[in-house]
């Protein structure tokens, strides 16, 4: 749970925000897209985890990339066929995951154990999750005065915000918004570590 | 489309970074300098546009006719990340200072997402051969625009005062923004209306 809070990836290390902010203008697409990358994420630790046991120092770079693309080619192919609207709406972004900076910026997996690697795989992920959706929760109610999740049993899965529905500021939903949401986000959160910092001495 | 509308809408409509958010990361990491900021927009661009041409080969030559449609990221993951090597490779072997710039910036090259969505925007969007190599250049020369007018930005910022929260990434991604929005003058209707 510490990687998916303190050290939230997304919003404290802003690594692996390059292809998976695009997608952050519908909450349901943050979803999908932080289950995607999670999914790959935990794998990928695994897998290189065990592997690295047995190759040569050299060649694991390349490993590491090849185990994330065959990785990301399942994930990509099952999304494909269980929820192909969705999978479509997120376009290239989901290939994308296979040069996500977040899941190749590993660390070596000796020092620790695979189980451990694998549990702060799952923290980082869940972290990333959560980020997305707040980044995409906020862009979406500024950008469109809605929130898209799942449909359910007779709910059409849209809740929308009285006020924002009816003049949304429709740039939050452009990329400008993502970039203008992700920096005061990470500015509030540098904020909230000054503050903290200053409290202690 | 025409290879004038293909370099319009890459370098100003759909521009990788502005518009697609893809290579934040080098984007982040190399904008500090204006001098950084080119050597990378410009070995983004020469790679971007190899890389174009050699996943459309590696499509039409291997994916198309084998049926394997379905291998297409890890093919194209490998093809990139092996030019990277190749020209690391090359550069190696012709001029040292040369590879001593780069070597800096080989980390940010080969798992950069900005090479890899251009090779997948343009099959996408079903070019030929030379259409794939000008849209990978034009991606390219789009995200060269993008990172020097953030790094010119950011040079310009450090003799401001900037308040204690928003040092670092949250201004540059701030600025970011507002050169997208400045962006967003260019639409699909300019290029129709400049190219027909």
């Amino acid at each position: 749970m510490k990687g998916a809070l303190r050290d939230n990836p997304v919003l404290a290390l802003a690594l692996g925000l390059c292809p998976s902010l695009a997608i952050t203008t519908q909450a349901v697409n943050a979803i999908a897209m932080g289950v995607a990358v999670l999914l790959v994420l935990v794998c990928a630790r695994l897998v290189s985890g065990l592997l690295d046991s047995v190759l040569l120092e050299r060649s694991r770079a390349v490993v590491h990339i090849l185990v994330v693309a065959i990785l990301t080619t399942g994930v990509y192919e099952a999304m494909g066929s269980l929820f192909p609207a969705l999978t479509r709406s997120l376009g290239i972004y989901v290939p994308l995951i296979a040069f996500n900076c977040l899941i190749l910026d590993g660390t070596p997996g000796e020092a620790r154990g695979v189980g451990r690697l694998a549990l702060d795989a799952l923290g980082m992920g869940i972290g990333f999750t959560l980020a997305l959706l707040l980044i995409a929760v906020l862009r979406e109610a500024l950008g469109a005065g809605t929130i898209t999740l799942f449909p359910l049993a007779g709910w059409s899965g849209v809740l929308r915000i009285p006020v924002l529905h009816d003049a949304p500021l429709r740039v939050m939903t452009m990329s400008v918004g993502a970039f203008l949401t992700l920096g005061y986000l990470r500015a509030l959160f540098a904020w909230i570590e000054l503050r903290r910092r200053e409290g202690r001495t | 489309m025409s290879y004038v509308g293909i370099i319009l809408t890459l370098v100003f409509v759909n521009n990788v970074v502005l518009s697609q958010l893809l290579g934040l990361c080098p984007l982040v990491s190399a904008s500090r300098r204006v001098e950084s900021a080119a050597i990378l927009g410009f070995a983004v661009t020469f790679v971007s546009s190899l890389a174009a041409l050699a996943t459309w080969a590696v499509e039409r030559l291997v994916l198309l006719p084998l049926d394997i449609g379905y291998f297409r990221i890890v093919a194209f993951v490998l093809t990139t990340v092996g030019l990277v090597r190749l020209l690391d490779f090359l550069v190696l072997r012709t001029s040292s200072s040369l590879r001593a710039s780069l070597q800096v910036y080989l980390p940010l090259l080969v798992p950069n997402c900005a090479v890899l969505g251009i090779t997948l925007i343009a099959e996408r969007s079903g070019y030929g051969a030379l259409e794939s190599f000008v849209a990978g250049a034009a991606a390219g020369a789009g995200f060269l625009v993008s990172i020097l007018l953030l790094a010119s930005i950011r040079e310009k910022l450090e003799s401001e005062w900037v308040p204690r929260p928003l040092r670092g990434l949250p201004i540059a991604l701030i600025s970011a923004g507002l050169i997208a929005l400045a962006f967003l003058a260019f639409d699909k209707a300019l290029v129709k209306n400049l190219i027909g």
